[in-house]
């Protein structure tokens, strides 16, 4: 094993803004990283994962201001020296949203696009797209325009990208989140398997980890500490602390209420098409979230989970059969989209959370305590992701909905904070339908579990979840 | 769901050469512009939603014309009364509203302006972004031109999809969600907006980022992994077909 990537003494500040401090992120960072390697680096949100994969990439300083020391040398070189369109067959990267990286109307050019960068030839880039489109298992979709596929698929794609171009250093940011188990796994075996460089950033510790051969370091106060160097029980306790993973000794995190017969949702025999996607048909059978109750919806990478949320809270019309929403869909529906930004679009987090709400001061006050938010001048577009999420979480928590459909909306959230919007939007005699595909997540809080695929409710389970769920996941990968 | 402007298909004009389509959609707008008699411009519209059926389907091939609808109710208003020449057809209060004059040149602007926007329509349609491209850049149009084109086409579905997507997370957040005023349904256009904006402005650093991880920059010569597809029968089809149209226009024209 060769040294190929070493990190010395980094340290790095953003800018501060009015109303916005910033503290020093990375306050000392130390990192050795040899060929063949698989690092994960786990780390609540906000604590720096992704501006240390901007600085490995040579992005940072380069497109944000702010104050960086110290060293990263890739082979020895220091990749301050490269511009980052230097890295392409050196270090590569996936980043969080993948909608950020992606820019052809084919997943096959978008796999093609860095290889015509290069200069490679036209029979060689066949051969690469067509390879990688297989090892992803996305051969059916090489003709699809990206902005089509579901958030999983759009990782695969970017995932095939990077096995085409073949960088020495692989860079993931949080690529597991939107992936299901099955899918995930074989990836990261295929990975180690190859041998391949590569540096996972994640914001919770998954199953998978344990399932695998790699260093795990914990990305805490801007250092990084290593797993091995830690007692088992320390380190137990320190991925607890930071919410990283979950308690076991804390049984239920669900505050007790009354779960009523009353249903809020009925569904029967539900039939929904996408307008220009003949592949994929809905149609469900049969589907009941009662008051009070929390329901997961799991299923593989597009499955049509998304889509029977975006059913029930109105933003998609059905084609026939029966779905009831008691009360006016609009006004018992919260929907929390995946991505924060489609909510927030106000210039403070104060006009954000009083929008349309005649509210007092002590409850905007309240509401950004309970949710840990910055100040009420703050502008929400300059706060972190994990931050714009636990305020799209607050603007629907004011406004008392009676079923709130959350759309992944672990992904980017440590467990912590997951747990906390779970506390604070559970009560009321509120319904919450978690769309997941998230083992432990739907074992955790849900009373039932509807698993779904191919557009259709496969089983409905409450016994036995996580048996049930890890068997439904780890079958082979299946696509609509 | 918006997926592209591409829409998938296998008509004539899905595999004709796009270098010829582009050709032709140029020439059909230069003709749309010369004095033709209304006649003349009739037929060539109606041929040119002809060809939108028979590659689109009648529902997809009249779509451009419900979308500039609302320009046409304006032009109709609006045209007549700056006409004073030919035949009184109607007037009202002693104030002419309609002449002969007036209502040529009412139709010919309007079978103008939806005979240009119908051709767009269908090279589009029928055109993938990937082959566009490829067709500028074989007009000799530099590399980055054409990237900017692409990404700018890439950019109109998704901002679309975005603006939907947004549009339904407000429309979330709204407590008189009611779908039926246009007023209301105005009201909500401009807090969208926003945040399509805000949105947008968020996505340039990080577009620059991984255009730059994908080697834009590099002062390698790029390749190209997708090529023209020419098909000589279509070609000689589409070739005779222009050639047929253009005599008949000429014809009635002169």
């Amino acid at each position: 094993m060769q040294e190929i990537l070493k990190i010395e003494n980094l340290k790095y500040q953003y800018p501060s803004y009015p109303g916005l401090d910033f503290p020093q992120l990375l306050n000392g960072i130390d990192l050795t990283v040899n060929t063949g390697e698989f690092i994960v680096i786990l780390g609540k949100p906000e604590t720096g994962k992704t501006t240390l994969l901007k600085i490995i990439l040579s992005l940072i300083p380069r497109y944000t201001n702010g104050t960086l020391s110290g060293q990263v040398d890739y082979r020895g070189m220091p990749v301050d020296k490269y511009n980052p369109y230097e890295l392409i067959e050196k270090i590569g990267a996936v980043f969080q949203d993948p909608d950020e990286q992606i820019f052809t109307t084919s997943c096959d050019t978008e796999i093609a696009f860095a290889l015509e960068s290069l200069g490679i030839g036209r029979k060689e880039m066949t051969h690469r797209v067509n390879q990688s489109l297989e090892v992803l298992k996305i051969n059916h979709l090489w003709n699809r325009n990206p902005a089509t596929l579901s958030g999983g698929e759009k990782k695969k794609l970017l995932l095939a990208c990077l096995y085409a171009a073949n960088p020495q250093i692989w860079l993931l940011d949080e690529i597991i989140d939107e992936l299901d188990p099955g899918s995930a796994l074989e990836i990261v075996q295929n990975l180690i398997s190859e041998k391949r460089t590569v540096i996972l950033f994640s914001s919770k510790m998954l199953d998978i980890f344990n399932d695998i051969s790699c260093k795990i370091s914990i990305l805490k106060d801007g250092k990084l500490l290593e797993a091995n160097k830690m007692n088992h029980k320390d380190l137990i306790s320190l991925m607890i602390r930071e919410g990283l993973i979950i308690d076991n000794k804390q049984k239920s995190v669900r505050p007790e209420q009354k779960i009523d017969s009353e249903p809020i949702v009925v569904i029967e025999k539900l039939k929904y098409r996408y307008p220009d996607n003949n592949l994929f048909n809905m149609y469900i059978d049969n589907f009941q979230i009662n008051r009070g109750e929390i329901v997961s919806l799991a299923g593989k990478n597009g499955s049509g989970k998304s889509t029977l949320g975006k059913l029930i809270a109105g933003l998609k019309e059905k084609e026939s059969g029966v779905l009831s929403v008691k009360g006016k869909n609009y006004l018992s529906c919260a929907y929390l989209f995946q991505n924060p930004d489609y909510q927030i679009f106000l210039p403070t987090v104060e006009e954000e959370l009083s929008f349309g709400l005649k509210l007092k001061d002590i409850e905007i006050e309240d509401t950004i305590d309970k949710f840990k938010l910055p100040n009420r001048n703050v502008p929400p577009s300059l706060m972190s992701y994990g931050t714009r999420k636990r305020l799209q979480a607050a603007v629907y928590y004011l406004m008392d909905r009676d079923i709130y459909i959350l759309d992944e909306a672990d992904a980017g959230l440590s467990l912590k904070d997951f747990d906390m919007l779970i506390n604070l939007l559970y009560n009321n005699n509120r319904s919450i339908l978690i769309i997941s595909h998230n083992l432990k997540l739907c074992a955790r809080y849900s009373n039932r579990v509807y698993l779904i695929d191919s557009g259709k409710i496969v089983k409905e389970t409450d016994t036995d979840l996580h048996n049930t769920l890890d068997t439904h996941f780890m079958t082979e990968s299946r696509n609509p | 769901m918006i997926s592209s402007t591409f829409i998938q298909g296998n008509s004539i004009l899905h595999k004709a050469d796009p270098r010829l389509k582009a050709i032709i959609l140029l020439s059909i707008v230069v003709i749309f512009f010369l004095p033709l008699s209304i006649s003349a411009m009739l037929i060539l519209f109606t041929g040119l939603i002809l060809l939108g059926i028979n590659s689109l389907g009648l529902l997809k091939a009249l779509q451009p014309v419900k979308m500039i609808l609302p320009i046409l109710i304006f032009v109709i208003i609006l045209t007549p009364p700056f006409f004073k020449g030919g035949e009184t057809i109607l007037i009202i209060k002693n104030t002419t509203i309609l002449t002969s004059e007036g209502l040529f040149q009412t139709l010919r602007l309007i079978l103008r302006f939806t005979g240009i926007t119908v051709s767009f329509y269908i090279f589009f349609s029928t055109t993938s972004i990937s082959s566009f491209v490829l067709t500028l850049e074989w007009f000799k149009l530099p590399y980055k031109a054409a990237l900017i084109i692409t990404i700018a086409l890439r950019y109109i579905p998704s901002m679309i999809i975005i603006y939907n997507n947004i549009k339904d997370a407000h429309s979330l957040r709204s407590a008189d969600n009611s779908k039926k005023y246009f007023w209301k349904k105005l009201n909500t256009v401009f807090p969208t907006l926003v945040s399509v904006l805000i949105h947008s402005i968020k996505s340039i650093p990080t577009l620059s980022m991984a255009l730059e991880l994908r080697g834009i920059g590099c002062s390698t010569k790029r390749t190209q992994f997708n090529l023209i597809k020419s098909n000589k029968m279509i070609l000689q089809i589409t070739v005779s077909g222009v050639i047929l149209l253009l005599i008949i226009l000429v014809a009635l024209y002169t």
